[in-house]
C-alpha cells in the first residue's frame, strides 16, 4: 500500500520549503541527516539499501 | 662509512643513552646466528622472545641510541601479556598510565563515551600510555641482561641476498664493513623497510588522503587518562584532534591537517603553537603554560605485503604492514606478529616444526592485518573521511549526534585486540570445535586466569604447547600421558595443565589448579573431561568435549616434521 496523496502533498511541499529555507551548502547535509533520522523509523538495513539504489536511477 | 649521531637526543623527560657502537672482531664467529634487522619495540620483544626459547641472535640496531619522541604509546592488553613474556611488563606498568574510557566531543558537547570493560581474571588494564623511547629502553636493558642476545648499536644492515639456506649480510659501521650469514633475517626494520624496499616487494591496501601532525607537550592539565577526541571544532572545521595523557605530565596532540596545508607548513613551529594555543582555549586551559617537547606528521595508510615469509627472510611489525593510528593499531600488531612467528620459527631451528608450521605465520598474520585494514578502514572513514561522501555522512552523524541517540554508537572505536585465528592451518580438523563454546572457538585466545596473588594461568602457560585439561579425575587418562609422551620424543615442548574444581594434584599433570566450579563453567564452559589444545602464543588450535585417544596425534600431525 503506497502512502495516500495528501500525506504525501504534506512532505513534497515541507521538504520543499525546508531544502528552500536553507543555504546551497548546507542541502546536501540536510538531506543525509533526513535520510539518517528516516533510516531509524524503517530499522531496516536492507530496504533503505535498496531504495538509495532506486533512487540512484536516473531517466536517460 | 656508517656514521650514526652520537648526540643525545633532546627530549624533556626521557635521557637518552648513546650506547657504543659494535664492530665485531671476527665476522665469521656471527655465522649462523638468527638476526634481527631492527632495534625498534618489535625487533627488541623478537629478540628477547626468542631468548626465551633458548634461540641465540644479534639484533642490528641502525643508531646508537633508541628512538626520538613518544611515538608508539598506547599498548593493550594483549600487547603486555606479550611484553610479560619478553620480560618486561612489570617495569612498563610501573611507569605507564592505564586507562579504560574514551571521550568524543562535538559542539562543546560529549556525544559519545565508551568504556573499555575490565576483566578480573586478567592480568593487565586493557589500555596503557607509555612513550616509545621509555618501552625500547626497557627492552634493551632487558636483552643485555640476555646472553643469548647481542645487540650491535650503529650496525646498517646495506645488503643482502639469499639462497634456500641463508642469508648473507653486509653490515656498516663507523668502523667500516663487514660480512656474515645468518640461517634466518628477521626484517622488524620498520616502515620505511631498507629489506622491504630492495627486495621490490609491493604492498597491497588503500592509503588515505588524512593526514595528523602529532605533537608532544609538557603542560599539567587536570585531567585522567582517557582519550579524547574532538570533532570539527572551529579552530580547525571539518577535522579531527586526539589527545592522550602520557607519563611525566605529557600530552600528545593529534589534529588533522586540512587537504590544502603541506606538510612544511604543518610543521612550521608557529602553526603548531598556535594549533595547540587553538585547541587549549577551547578546552578553557588559555592560561596553562606548556613547553613543546616532539613534533611530527603522519599520513594513514592501510597496507600490507601479502607474504611475510620469503626464504630465509621473515617480515613483522610495520615493515611487513602499515596501518593508521586510530584502534592504536601499529605496535600492537607487531608485537602480535612476532608472537606468532618466533614459536614456528623455533620449531623450525629445532627441527620438530616442518615448514607447513612456519609458512603458516603468513596465513595468521596477513589475515590479521587484512582484518585491521578492514576494520581501520571503518575507522578512518570516520576520523578521517576519504571522499565527499563519506564526509557528508560523518558531518550528519556529528550534527544528529547532539540529539540523537541512535548515531552515537557510529563514533564507537574499535581498539586493537587479539586476532582470532578462525582459518590457520594449524587448527584442528575433526575435533568438536564446531559444537563447543564460540567464544573459546579454534583462533582465539584462550582466555587468561587468575590463579593467585600475582600468579595467572598465562604464565604457567609459558612458552610451551598446553593441553588444558579440565577434570576432577586423580590422574590424567593413560593414553592422553603416552600421546605427551610421544609428542615429547619427538622434541615437541608439550606439557598439561589441569583446571579442577576439586583438585590440586592430578597424577600424569604437569600442573594442577583448583579452580572454583563456577568460574570454569563461566569462563571455559568446562565440564568433565573437555580439552583445549593450545599453541606457545596462547591461542587456541585444537578443542575437544571429551579426551579421545588419538586427538592429539592427529592435531599435531599436521605440522610436525615426521621423524624418520
Amino acid at each position: 500500500m503506497s502512502i495516500d496523496v495528501q500525506s504525501l502533498e504534506k512532505v513534497y511541499d515541507n521538504l520543499s520549503f525546508a531544502i528552500d529555507k536553507l543555504p546551497e551548502e548546507k542541502r546536501s547535509l540536510f538531506l543525509t541527516k533526513l535520510v539518517l533520522l528516516l533510516s531509524n523509523e524503517i530499522k531496516d538495513g536492507e530496504k533503505i539499501c535498496s531504495l538509495i539504489n532506486e533512487a540512484l536511477v536516473f531517466e536517460a | 662509512m656508517h656514521t650514526p649521531v652520537t648526540v643525545p637526543r633532546k627530549s624533556l623527560y626521557h635521557e637518552y643513552t648513546v650506547y657504543p657502537h659494535t664492530f665485531p672482531s671476527d665476522p665469521a664467529q656471527s655465522n649462523g646466528i638468527v638476526t634481527i634487522v631492527g632495534g625498534g619495540p618489535i625487533g627488541l620483544v623478537a629478540s628477547l622472545i626468542l631468548a626465551k626459547h633458548g634461540i641465540k641472535n644479534i639484533v642490528l640496531l641502525s643508531e646508537q641510541q633508541v628512538s626520538e619522541g613518544s611515538r608508539g604509546l598506547v599498548y593493550t592488553r594483549r600487547s603486555m601479556e606479550i611484553l610479560k613474556v619478553a620480560g618486561v611488563a612489570d617495569r612498563i606498568m610501573e611507569k605507564a598510565l592505564s586507562w579504560t574510557s574514551g571521550n568524543s566531543f562535538y559542539n562543546g558537547e560529549r556525544v559519545f563515551r565508551m568504556d573499555t570493560p575490565v576483566d578480573a581474571q586478567d592480568s593487565y588494564p586493557p589500555l596503557n600510555n607509555l612513550q616509545q623511547n621509555y618501552l625500547e629502553t626497557y627492552l634493551v636493558e632487558e636483552a643485555a641482561k640476555q646472553p643469548l642476545i647481542e645487540l650491535r648499536w650503529g650496525n646498517h644492515l646495506t645488503s643482502f641476498s639469499q639462497d634456500d639456506n641463508e642469508v648473507t649480510l653486509v653490515v656498516d659501521t663507523p668502523e667500516g664493513e663487514y660480512a656474515y650469514k645468518t640461517p634466518w633475517l628477521i626484517a622488524a626494520d620498520g616502515a620505511r623497510s631498507g629489506v622491504r624496499q630492495s627486495m621490490g616487494l609491493g604492498m597491497e591496501g588503500n592509503s588515505y588522503e588524512g593526514r595528523f601532525v602529532i605533537v608532544d607537550i609538557r603542560i599539567d592539565l587536570p585531567l585522567p587518562t582517557e582519550r579524547l577526541a574532538y570533532f570539527s571544532p572551529d579552530w580547525n572545521p571539518g577535522n579531527t584532534i586526539l589527545l592522550h595523557k602520557e607519563p611525566d605530565n605529557i600530552w600528545r596532540f593529534d589534529y588533522q591537517l586540512p587537504a590544502h596545508v603541506s606538510n612544511e607548513e604543518a610543521l612550521d613551529l608557529q602553526n603548531i603553537t598556535n594549533s595547540v594555543n587553538a585547541q587549549l582555549k577551547m578546552m578553557g586551559y588559555e592560561d596553562k603554560q606548556w613547553e613543546l617537547d616532539w613534533y611530527s606528521v603522519y599520513s594513514a595508510r592501510a597496507l600490507t605485503l601479502p607474504d611475510y615469509v620469503h626464504k630465509r627472510i621473515l617480515f613483522a611489525g610495520d615493515s611487513a604492514h602499515m596501518l593508521p593510528i586510530f584502534g592504536v593499531r601499529g605496535a600492537n600488531t607487531g608485537f602480535q606478529d612476532v608472537m606468532d612467528l618466533c614459536w614456528k620459527l623455533v620449531a623450525n631451528i629445532k627441527g620438530w616444526g616442518s615448514s607447513y608450521l612456519l609458512n603458516s605465520y603468513t596465513n595468521d598474520r596477513v589475515g590479521a592485518a587484512m582484518e585491521i585494514i578492514d576494520e581501520a578502514g571503518k575507522s578512518t572513514r570516520f576520523m578521517a573521511p576519504p571522499t565527499d561522501g563519506f564526509r557528508l555522512l560523518r558531518d550528519a552523524t556529528l550534527s544528529l549526534s547532539l540529539k540523537h541517540e541512535f548515531v552515537r554508537p557510529l563514533f564507537h572505536w574499535r581498539t586493537s585486540r587479539a586476532h582470532v585465528y578462525r582459518s590457520s592451518p594449524v587448527n584442528s580438523i575433526g575435533d568438536d570445535n564446531q559444537d563447543m563454546m564460540p567464544d573459546l572457538e579454534n583462533g582465539a585466545p584462550v582466555p587468561n586466569l587468575h590463579l593467585s596473588g600475582k600468579q595467572y594461568l598465562y604464565d604457567e602457560l609459558a612458552l610451551d604447547f598446553n593441553i588444558i585439561y579440565f577434570g576432577n579425575e586423580a590422574s590424567l587418562p593413560d593414553s592422553l600421558q603416552n600421546e605427551v609422551n610421544e609428542l615429547r620424543t619427538q622434541g615437541v615442548p608439550v606439557k598439561v595443565v589441569v583446571l579442577s574444581s576439586e583438585n590440586t594434584v592430578t597424577a600424569g599433570a604437569d600442573k594442577t589448579f583448583k579452580v572454583d566450579a563456577q568460574l570454569l563453567q563461566n569462563r571455559y564452559g568446562a565440564s568433565q573431561g573437555q580439552v583445549y589444545l593450545v599453541r606457545p602464543d596462547h591461542h587456541i588450535c585444537g578443542r575437544w568435549k571429551q579426551y579421545v585417544p588419538g586427538s592429539l596425534e592427529n592435531a599435531f600431525q599436521k605440522f610436525i616434521k615426521k621423524s624418520a
